[in-house]
């Protein structure tokens, strides 16, 4: 069944991250190979959000500051 | 002058019956008449006092009912009290409810619209802390950084799973 992928990064990704990019990805999907769409938002400061199907897992340092400032 | 005993006899018997005649015919219906008026005096006395006690019966019980008349208008008149202080109370009662429920209502506003405007402050100073954050941090993220941010973003999502 095919995935709907999307990977945010504030800075366009370097082959070395797109390789550490698809390790993670493999990893959360289970799948050896992945097709996954990549996204450029400077808004998120620096990190990366790996959407999955709807899952949003989100390490940037934007949602980092905005949790912060919440508790 | 020569005393004629025969004569005297003859009167003396005469006058006893008409005497006798007297007696039968008039003293004795007289004194039946006198009896009787008597009597009906006595009657019309009796009837009189018995009207008299009557009438003194009768003032007892006007006096005992305008007695009583009177307990029960004074009866009424403490129940009307009692139950026009009792309104009273209850009125007070009700006025005093209402101003705590308008007084709980005001401060529940007041509540609610100090902690709107917290929340709103809050929510500004968020955003205004997010985006000094935003562009201090942003522009000072070298090639480096953003590298080393998205490691370290990789292994935080690969061990939160």
């Amino acid at each position: 069944m095919p995935q709907n992928i999307v990977v945010t990064t504030a800075i366009e990704l370097t082959p070395e991250a797109r390789g550490e990019v698809d390790f993670a990805v493999s990893k959360l999907t289970g799948e050896s190979q992945v097709n996954y769409e990549t996204k450029v938002d400077p808004q998120i400061i620096g990190g990366v959000r790996i959407a999955i199907n709807g899952r949003v897992y989100d390490a940037t340092v934007s949602a980092k500051l905005e949790k912060l400032i919440n508790q | 002058m020569e005393i004629q005993v025969g004569a005297i006899l003859l009167q003396m018997i005469n006058f006893g019956i008409v005497v006798g005649v007297l007696y039968f015919l008039l003293l004795k219906p007289v004194k039946k008449i006198l009896d009787e008026r008597s009597k009906k005096i006595e009657e019309g006395l009796k009837a009189s006092e018995s009207a008299v006690k009557k009438q003194e019966q009768l003032d007892q019980k006007i006096k005992e009912a305008e007695k009583k008349a009177q307990e029960r208008a004074k009866k009424i008149l403490d129940e009307a009290k009692k139950n026009a202080n009792k309104r009273g109370d209850e009125i007070i009662a009700d006025a005093k409810r209402v101003a705590q429920e308008i007084r709980l209502k005001n401060e529940l506003e007041i509540q609610t619209e100090r902690k709107t405007m917290a929340e709103e402050m809050t929510a500004q100073f968020e955003s205004t802390v997010i985006a000094v954050a935003k562009a201090v941090v942003g522009k000072s993220l070298s090639l480096k950084d953003h590298q080393q941010l998205i490691k370290q973003g990789l292994s935080e999502i690969q061990k939160a799973k």
